[in-house]
């Protein structure tokens, strides 16, 4: 199982993909920054200081892994099927659910990787455009440099796993799929959707794609562990079945090409 | 008879010894359908260790689907494989770990170089080493292409990496769908000299699938001829040759898929 690890992520550093995706991120996060004037009535954001970045554009991040984890799988499962390198490891004594396994353990390094490099490069640019500042504005207050450094590594870590839920999402579409580009729009489709369902309060606290944005805030600045309960339960329960759903049928699979 | 068949006979091993000894590699009753049609029909082969087994047959007569379920790609509807007596089925990476194979074209990363490619395989059979690599890249002709990207190989490059990849776990049984398919006349000759030195050389076992006769009298030792997913007979070429004067495998062939 290590050394399928090992040869995924051999295989995730040696592709273009990763870092267009982190070029990507700067360049959004610029576009962004660059003439944002705090409190203009255009803009949500209201923060003042460089610091307060990160942990106040938290749904730009959501956004970017919406895209990028579609893309990742599409690649890593569909697109290797269809290319025909996936039996490469099926034809070593290795089980199809150790290279399944490897593979969402790489989705992991990699949903790992993009979050911290989001937050080196918001911290980056937004200190760049609007400078360190006095302190970390969030929720309406403002927290010493120190606690919001805290809070900022606390949300990004929370938020990793409803990423990963919906990275288990997109693996049991890649499964299915023939193609890499059918499980690309259709990840997409689904959950631009589903983003949509976020104003229906009734279905919003079960749908993966809201607890890829608020999940965090069940948690931060201070713990509700009723709602971080609820919220974890729900995302437990997706998991459980999107992962026995995804390795059953990959155990299936016929590599037909 | 031409040299190279007697080569592969000469190493012929179990399967001139008789028919008692454990198959390398038999299919029992195989039997696979897709969308209601039978491609395999109750397949029962039998490959003896030392063996070149060519099987033949024409397009779309279920060559590829029967190698898909020897190497565990695709599901039997019924039936079992079993490698050196061990099930497939029941105990896939016992049975696999004697096989190495090419399925259908030989794919690999092709931003990755025909070293790196190989190194990634490498990692996931027990005891393969880097030196290991080289040799076998060195045994095909690549050790000169080795640090390459693959996307710059040619069709006949591609087809030795893919043996070299068969080869790196040292198997007894390699599995090859069409290996000189799509290459030019001096890439098939490369090809099929590879295999009977590997054949002879290295005491390897291999199961050939292929539509091109004249390749296949050349390499084999025994051959198996499947029509509609059903076997048509199996038999060894030099008793085969022994009945018939003007024995061509040709001849042989195309007699028995008209009957």
């Amino acid at each position: 199982m290590m050394n399928l690890l090992g040869n995924e992520l051999y295989k995730l550093f040696r592709t273009r993909k990763l870092y267009v995706f982190a070029a990507i991120m700067i360049a959004i996060l610029i576009l962004n920054l660059y003439g944002y004037v705090p409190g203009d009535s255009m803009v949500v954001w209201t923060f003042r200081h460089g610091q307060s970045v990160p942990l106040n554009t938290l749904d730009l991040l959501s956004q970017f892994m919406v895209i990028f984890i579609p893309i990742f799988l599409g690649d890593s499962v569909t697109n290797e099927y269809r290319r025909g390198t996936l039996k490469l490891p099926l034809l070593r004594p290795v089980r199809r659910s150790e290279l399944l396994g490897a593979k969402l353990a790489s989705l992991f390094v990699f949903v790992v990787i993009m979050v911290a490099f989001y937050v080196a490069a918001a911290y980056a640019v937004g200190t760049y455009y609007l400078g360190w500042g006095d302190g970390t504005e969030y929720a309406g207050s403002i927290v010493s440099s120190p606690e919001g450094i805290r809070l900022t590594l606390a949300a990004v870590a929370l938020l990793i796993l409803p990423f990963m839920i919906y990275g288990l999402f997109v693996t049991a579409i890649a499964v299915l799929a023939g193609s890499m580009s059918f499980t690309i729009i259709s990840a997409l489709v689904i959950m631009t959707v589903a983003l949509n369902l976020n104003a229906v309060e009734a279905v919003a606290p079960w749908s993966p794609a809201y607890q890829m944005v608020y999940y965090h805030e069940a948690f931060i600045p201070e713990p509700d562990w009723s709602l971080a309960l609820k919220r974890t339960g729900i995302l437990a329960l997706y998991a459980a079945i999107l992962a026995l759903f995804s390795f059953r049928m990959f155990r299936k699979k016929e590599m037909l090409y | 008879m031409l040299a190279a068949v007697e080569i592969a006979r000469s190493k012929g091993g179990a399967s001139m010894a008789g028919n008692q000894a454990t198959p390398l590699l038999e299919t029992r009753h195989l039997t696979k359908s897709f969308r209601g049609r039978k491609i395999v029909d109750d397949l029962n082969i039998r490959v003896m260790k030392g063996d070149v087994y060519g099987f033949l047959g024409r397009n779309g007569q279920g060559k590829t689907t029967t190698i898909r379920m020897l190497t565990g790609l695709i599901f039997p509807d019924s039936g079992d494989v079993l490698i050196n007596g061990i099930s497939l089925r029941k105990d896939f990476k016992r049975a696999i770990a004697h096989v190495g194979a090419i399925v259908e074209t030989p794919a690999f990363h092709d931003y990755l170089t025909g070293y790196e490619n190989l190194a990634l395989m490498a990692n996931l059979a027990p005891g393969v080493t880097k030196s290991r690599v080289r040799e076998v890249l060195d045994i095909v002709g690549l050790g000169g292409r080795a640090r390459d990207k693959v996307k710059t190989y040619s069709l006949g490059m591609k087809q030795r990496l893919g043996i070299a990849n068969a080869l790196l776990h040292e198997p007894e049984l390699i599995v090859l769908d069409e290996p000189t398919n799509g290459l030019d006349p001096q890439g098939m000759r490369e090809i099929r000299e590879l295999i009977l030195r590997l054949a002879s050389g290295k005491n390897i076992t291999f199961f050939i699938s292929s539509h091109l006769l004249h390749e296949m009298q050349e390499m084999c030792n025994r051959i198996g001829i499947i029509q509609n997913g059903r076997l048509l007979m199996e038999g060894d070429m030099r008793e085969l040759a022994v009945k018939a004067d003007d024995f061509s495998l040709e001849k042989l062939y195309f007699e028995t898929t008209r009957s």
